[in-house]
């Protein structure tokens, strides 16, 4: 049975679709078939990190969701991008990149159904053994049913005032449609807090297992943006955190 | 010329003679002392006169005369000095039975050094005496009656104007100081005993005190020993000459302050000259008029007054000047880099360091305040190879000094901290308002010797005492020799002692600032959660949602991979 992973967080610019690429990435060099949705219809970002120029997407979620082509059609192999070899496979299912077609969905809409739909046919034509959903920040019906048809939902916030009570409301949501396993990741943590003390007091508020507490580094930023992190830089402190968060991941 | 001379000093022997004699019998010892020593010269003075003509006639050259010239004059002088000394000390006691016999010798005598004065002349190998030049000016008409008798007597005056002299030093004793000071030291160097005693014994009535010295070489002994004012130095001595001493004086970056008065003899202004020219500050000549002694030895107290002035405040512009130095270039960048440091162990290992090398402190420690007590963190003394505490990760083995208000620990850092200010041991086996306990412990643990100690409180910025900086046995740079902690040291030592503390106390805010950011807090609005997540699991589209996901994780199993 496939697992589908949905990665989410109630405001955006928390690191989520970073986030998404090395648990992807991760859960691929296992061995496994993973798939990569970017359902951020309205602001796609995750194809960079993943090196997909949009010039070679003929094929998108939106082609899928408007009834142009089967789903398995919208989704490019971008195991060889990854700056390494891995045993598994990794595919990405892009949004649209033209500015017009993302201006449509905003417009228009599209039968969220058909998702679910889609997500299953993903499942079964890619022979996948992992799902992860790449959703857009907060709580919308695409979202909902995202965080709905999960195995294991991970929230990533920041510890910052602007996210706690959004989370707040994800978690309970989330716990409403029973998720099965819930994980946080406390991402972008200033270097001056004891990291221990974040991640007892995020478990104590929210009562759900911190995944991961992700220091803040500019400087590993600036490096992340240009790829999968993990993979470029497997001896960084932060792939370990990365494969940290990976295997506890699979381990539920 | 030598036959007048001859007769007036039997004239004067007689009349002395006479009058010891009727001291004697008026039981005035003291009197009848100094009429002694008069008789003993006058004596002398006779028996020198007696072969003058053979000794004339065999001398050769201008020394020779010059020398017959001084063994004549000496007795001659003395005579003199004691009579002028009589006769003031007479004048002191009311005791006016000896006046006029005194007088009468005196105005003897002044007319037999006329006639000295003119033995000799006649060879004319002697320069002739001037009559004017600084110390041989004539006497005004406002001199005193003595004076006038000198003038008459067509004496070449050795005397200044007395009116102007008295205005200037008055005829009391030279007091140049306040009462409780002394008015100097004055050395006499003079080969002649009875010279010596009769200027120390006028000197010594002015108020000054007196060393005296028979020859030159005796003379640089005694001031290179003794903290000498004024030198009184005689030209012709045994062993070192006046010259020679003089020159030794003026050569020696030790003893060319001290001013030199030669002592001179009328008929040798070549000897003047050569003096001044070799440094000397001013000359008397003999027989000394008592004004002129104590005007000339007075300014050049006055002047030495004034040299020493100037040392001490070259002297302290000096030491201020290093210590500003110091500051700048020591204390502050210390300051800064202190301010700096993020470790505690390291900011207290360098407070201890730079203090120590500061002022060349073998050991030091430092202790911090824990409520009633002062715990050792860091012990160091180099020479006994000793460093524990800190980041060194040994303890101090040295057992706290407690603070308590019933506590009345009197050791050096138990000090400090209760008074808040430096407390200075420059001796430690000689401490008196100390507990030195805690340090002899300290020497028997490390088998050491403290010699001197100061220990300096560590202010926080609002003035609270957080700790104590200690430091041991200042060393001396050139010859490692262990010193006092001086009084500039502890100056600065204690602008580096403020830097510390407040270092000290910035480190403590801050580290407990970052406690304060570390702690997360997350604080959420209940009530507003409970609506935001009602508007959302209360609508249509939700409860379907919520459906399928327990269908979906139901019986019919989900998305599968086959």
């Amino acid at each position: 049975m496939a697992r589908i992973i949905s990665i989410h967080s109630f405001r955006g610019g928390t690191g989520k679709s970073n986030t998404t690429a090395n648990l992807a990435a991760y859960i691929a060099s296992t061995g496994q078939r993973v798939g990569v949705i970017d359902t951020d219809i309205q602001s796609p970002g995750i194809h960079v990190l993943f090196s997909l120029d949009p010039s070679e997407v003929d094929n998108s979620l939106n082609d899928f969701l408007w009834g142009r082509c089967p789903i398995e059609e919208a989704a490019y192999d971008v195991t060889s991008r990854l700056g390494t070899t891995i045993d598994g496979k990794l595919f990405l299912i892009p949004s649209s990149l033209r500015t017009g077609e993302i201006t449509r969905v905003l417009r228009d809409g599209y039968d969220v159904s058909l998702l679910h739909e889609g997500l299953q046919a993903l499942v079964r034509e890619l022979e996948l053994d992992a799902l992860l959903i790449d959703t857009h920040p907060g709580l919308n019906e695409e979202t909902l049913l995202s965080i709905a048809v999960s195995d294991a939902l991970v929230i990533i916030m920041r510890p910052d005032h602007q996210d706690y009570q959004g989370t707040g409301v994800t978690v309970e949501v989330a716990k409403s449609l029973e998720v099965p396993k819930i994980l946080l990741v406390v991402n972008k943590t200033p270097e001056t807090f004891d990291h221990a003390d974040v991640k007892k007091r995020v478990e104590e508020t929210y009562g759900c297992e911190v995944g991961a507490v992700i220091p803040h580094s500019d400087e590993l930023m600036t490096l992340a943006s240009a790829g999968v992190f993990s993979m470029r830089y497997p001896n960084a402190p932060l792939s370990q955190l990365y494969r940290n968060l990976g295997a506890r991941l699979l381990s539920l | 010329m030598s036959s007048a001379a001859q007769e007036a000093a039997h004239q004067v022997a007689r009349a002395v003679s006479t009058l010891h004699a009727q001291a004697l019998a008026a039981g005035a010892a003291a009197i009848a002392d100094d009429l002694s020593k008069m008789n003993n010269a006058a004596k002398s003075l006779c028996r020198l006169l007696g072969n003058i003509d053979e000794r004339l006639e065999a001398t050769t050259d201008a020394e020779d005369l010059r020398k017959l010239r001084h063994d004549l004059r000496t007795p001659v002088n003395q005579i003199l000095g004691f009579c002028e000394l009589l006769q003031e000390e007479a004048e002191d006691t009311g005791d006016a039975r000896w006046d006029t016999a005194l007088t009468s010798i005196h105005g003897d005598t002044q007319r037999l050094l006329v006639e000295l004065n003119a033995v000799g002349e006649v060879t004319g190998s002697e320069s002739t005496i001037p009559a004017t030049g600084p110390a041989t000016a004539p006497a005004s008409a406002s001199a005193s009656g003595r004076m006038v008798a000198f003038k008459e007597a067509g004496v070449p005056t050795v005397v200044e104007d007395r009116g102007s002299l008295t205005g200037l030093v008055g005829s009391g004793p030279i007091v140049l100081r306040g009462e409780d000071e002394r008015a100097g030291t004055v050395l006499i160097v003079d080969d002649n005993k009875a010279n010596r005693e009769l200027l120390e014994r006028r000197l010594r009535r002015d108020g000054l005190d007196v060393l005296t010295a028979a020859d030159g070489a005796e003379a640089l002994q005694v001031v290179a020993q003794m903290s000498v004012d004024v030198v009184l130095l005689d030209i012709m001595m045994p062993v070192m000459n006046g010259y020679e001493t003089l020159e030794r004086l003026k050569s020696d970056e030790q003893t060319r302050h001290v001013p030199v008065i030669m002592l001179t003899s009328l008929d040798e202004p070549e000897s003047i000259t050569r003096c001044i020219e070799a440094g000397a500050e001013d000359h008397l000549p003999k027989p000394f008029d008592p004004v002129l002694l104590r005007a000339r030895i007075g300014s050049s107290l006055e002047r030495k007054k004034v040299h020493d002035l100037e040392r001490a405040y070259l002297e302290r512009i000096v030491a201020e000047k290093r210590r500003a130095d110091d500051l700048i270039h020591g204390v502050i960048p210390i300051g800064v880099a202190l301010s700096a440091e993020r470790d505690l162990n390291r900011l207290l290992e360098r407070v201890l360091t730079e203090a120590r090398r500061f002022c060349g402190a073998d050991g030091g420690a430092i202790l911090l305040r824990h409520s009633d007590r002062l715990e050792y963190v860091l012990v160091q003394c180099a020479s006994i190879d000793l460093f524990v505490g800190g980041s060194t990760g040994s303890v101090v083995d040295l057992s706290p000094i407690r603070l308590g208000a019933d506590n009345d620990d009197r050791s050096p850092a138990a000090r400090a901290a209760r008074e808040g200010a430096p407390v200075n041991v420059p001796q430690v086996d000689a401490a008196t308002d100390v507990d030195a306990r805690s340090i002899r412990a300290f020497d028997e643990v490390y088998g050491y010797i403290t010699q001197s100690l100061v220990a300096l409180p560590l202010h926080e910025v609002d003035g609270e005492v957080v700790g104590v900086l200690v430091l041991w046995n200042a060393t001396r740079a050139d010859d490692g020799r262990v010193v006092a902690f001086g009084e500039d040291t502890i100056d600065v030592l204690q602008s580096l002692s403020r830097l510390a503390g407040a270092a000290l106390d910035s480190f403590r805010r801050e580290t407990e600032l970052r406690r304060q950011i570390r702690r997360l807090e997350i604080r959420i609005d209940e009530a507003n959660r409970r609506r935001e997540v009602d508007e959302i699991t209360e609508t249509a589209y939700f409860r379907k949602l919520r459906d399928m996901a327990q269908k979906l994780r139901g019986s019919d199993g989900g998305p599968t991979k086959d």
